[in-house]
């Protein structure tokens, strides 16, 4: 069984949050879980904190340095997964930079992660190309892929991602790294369906997410959308009760937004 | 054969996606231009009559008696404009750039030198130019920072991770993906995503292939040992990789020993793993974050190496051997002294090293040192050093 085969449907945007895992202590991220969940997120993207993480913005940056002050390691995450998914049904993906990984052993980080409710893996620096090994390790333990297209890929490189996409592909909405962005491009209206075309795979948008109007605009032509950086820096600018009222707000008036309003497809068969 | 962009099992391409159309784009706009007379014509110019090619190869008599042993040469790419082997490199790559319609150039630098040969190609064809570099670094090379504004290039201080190279190189690339369109990544060193360390390679051969005939006119035969520092590895490839398949040619590279707080040789050190685009030798833990690295020369403090390098060092090629911040900097005050050349404290690396190898050999023996840059730019701080060692 693999949650993230349910995750999509041809009513709902699905709505993928992350949070770079370990930057608070265990307890709290439990809590903001927990809060996630109940304010209507569908599936949860937990970063693996890495030194150098060249397709982030400041925010998420700033999120792994404190986690690595923290000494987190991928073992930490996994035991965090772990506390997780035996709490809560939404699946789980880990999201992390290909050297942690690789020092792991892909082999066995797929195992554990299966073992510990987690549902697929996105790699930021690992290009389909060069990830024969990690799909390998992936699909003999039941995970699924999670490859990204960008604004630069051409239809060449859509046929390569969707190859070997076995979750979801995920779209970059910009050109640049993570962060909150006030406007998105206006291509990814006429980008995202035709991915989905030549693909037939569903496609979750991110980077920049971070307002209603967003979400409003995506859940007609995607099938997913990922928020991060918006809600970390919710998570450091508020502290205590206000910061967990903060975030279920947030996630609640995002979560009102997912529902579809005209009959498209979720993806072209 | 190879998997295309790996030496053996190094190298590959290990970033996001949105570069990967911009990687392609590079590699087919560098085979056409490497392929072109009028390309070949136009960098042979520049280096000739603005860079100061070719180099001498000097034969250094009195260190070679003194030592007792080998005969020695220098390559004395020092005496370059800029004063290191660098320029190479970024003139070759800043033609690329305009053969490609951009005229928006970023680059990283470490200690400063690529910084401000980056810079200095930039001002010479009317390219807009922006340097990232660690807030740590540029506290220390202040000269540098200045000398690259001077040049009208932009200095963009980087203040996430350690603060110095590999975080200027995050930061480029952060820069690259945000501007793709526009934007030439001018990289300094043979790392990085394909094509970047073969383009960088073939840039910098220029050493080896002058080397090649010089040696062979004026001693009529191919050298024994040739010794170069070895940081993100540039000036070593260039040198080393015409004599690939002169088999009685041994490599030395010389990594940074550091001292008692760390080091930054990767090949002697490191393990296998993925920085910055490629699979290499790299300085880590046991968790694969990358380790902060030391060595009295800033142009060797880098956790990562070439990959073409990790290949060479898989296969034997190439020795690989650490000289620690004390070697270095006597071998620093043995060249100045014994030949009147103030060697940059990285060439003062490979420098140390054939101290160690020359007496050891027969006096038929011949040694050949790429002397990569010049010391100016170390003499503060090595001032600094021996000073409060007198006292």
């Amino acid at each position: 069984m693999n949650k993230l085969d349910a995750l999509f449907s041809d009513d709902k945007l699905a709505l993928i949050f992350y949070l770079t895992g370990g930057e608070f202590p265990l307890e709290e991220t439990l809590k903001i879980v927990e809060i996630l969940v109940e304010s209507g997120a569908d599936c949860l993207e937990l970063g693996v904190p890495f030194s150098d993480p060249l397709a982030d913005g400041a925010t998420i940056q700033e999120a792994m340095q404190i986690a690595l002050k923290r000494d987190t390691s991928l073992r930490d995450i996994l035991e965090l997964a772990k506390e997780i998914s035996k709490r809560f049904q939404m699946p789980l993906l880990l999201m992390g930079y290909y050297n942690p990984f690789y020092q792991y052993g892909l082999s066995r980080l797929c195992q554990e992660a299966k073992e510990r409710g987690v549902d697929g893996l996105i790699v930021p620096d690992l290009p389909p190309e060069e990830a024969e090994e990690l799909i390998e390790s992936v699909r003999e333990n039941d995970l699924r892929t999670v490859f990204l297209l960008a604004p630069t890929s051409d239809e060449k490189r859509y046929k390569i991602v969707g190859g070997v996409t076995t979750g979801f592909i995920y779209y970059v909405s910009v050109k640049g790294i993570t962060g909150e962005r006030e406007e998105l491009p206006k291509d990814i209206e006429e980008k995202v369906p035709r991915i989905k075309e030549v693909t037939g795979k569903p496609v979750a948008v991110g980077f920049g997410i971070s307002k209603t109007s967003h979400i409003r605009w995506l859940r007609d032509f995607a099938d997913g959308a990922v928020v991060g950086s918006a809600l970390l820096g919710l998570l450091r600018k508020y502290e205590g009760e206000t910061r967990f009222k903060v975030v279920r707000d947030f996630v609640s008036s995002l979560s009102k937004e997912t529902i579809k309003t005209i009959g498209l497809k979720g993806f072209v068969e | 054969m190879e998997r295309k962009g790996y030496f053996g099992p190094f190298g590959g391409r290990f970033v996001p996606e949105t570069l990967i159309p911009a990687l392609e784009e590079l590699e087919r706009s560098y085979q056409r231009a490497k392929n072109s007379r009028k390309f070949k014509e136009k960098l042979n110019y520049y280096l000739k009559n603005y860079a100061g090619r070719p180099t001498p190869l000097y034969f250094a008599e009195r260190m070679t008696r003194e030592l007792g042993g080998a005969k020695i040469y220098l390559k004395r790419e020092d005496l370059l404009h800029t004063g290191a082997h660098k320029i190479n490199n970024t003139l070759g790559q800043a033609l690329l750039a305009m053969e490609m319609g951009k005229r928006r150039i970023i680059a990283e630098t470490g200690a400063g030198q690529h910084g401000v040969a980056t810079a200095t190609v930039c001002a010479l064809f009317g390219l807009e130019c922006v340097i990232y570099m660690g807030e740590e670094d540029m506290r220390r090379q202040k000269l540098n920072v200045f000398r690259m504004e001077l040049l009208g290039a932009k200095v963009v201080p980087v203040s996430s991770g350690s603060r110095t190279l590999k975080d200027a190189i995050n930061e480029a690339l952060r820069d690259w993906i945000t501007n793709v369109d526009t934007t030439y990544y001018l990289l300094g060193s043979v790392v990085g995503p394909h094509p970047y360390p073969a383009i960088v390679r073939d840039f910098q051969s220029v050493i080896g292939e002058e080397t090649k005939r010089q040696i062979s006119e004026i001693e009529g035969r191919l050298p024994d040992y040739l010794i170069a520092c070895v940081g993100g590895g540039s000036n070593s490839m260039g040198f080393f990789h015409p004599f690939f398949e002169d088999k009685e040619v041994k490599f030395i590279g010389v990594e940074g020993g550091g001292n008692e707080k760390g080091n930054a040789a990767s090949l002697c050190e490191g393990k296998i793993g993925f920085l910055h685009g490629s699979k290499t030798y790299i300085l880590q833990d046991e968790e694969g974050q990358i380790r902060s690295t030391h060595s009295i020369a800033p142009g060797l403090d880098y956790p990562g190496v070439g990959p073409e390098h990790s290949f060479y060092k898989e296969v034997g090629r190439a020795e690989y051997v650490k000289v620690n911040d004390r070697e270095a900097l006597e071998a620093f005050e043995i060249l100045s002294r014994l030949e009147g050349i103030i060697p940059a404290l990285e060439s003062a690396h490979a420098v140390a090293h054939c101290l160690k190898l020359a007496p050891r050999c027969p006096k038929d023996t011949i040694i050949i040192v790429n002397l990569s840059g010049r010391g100016d730019k170390d003499i503060s701080e090595a001032m600094e050093v021996l000073r409060s060692e007198q006292t």
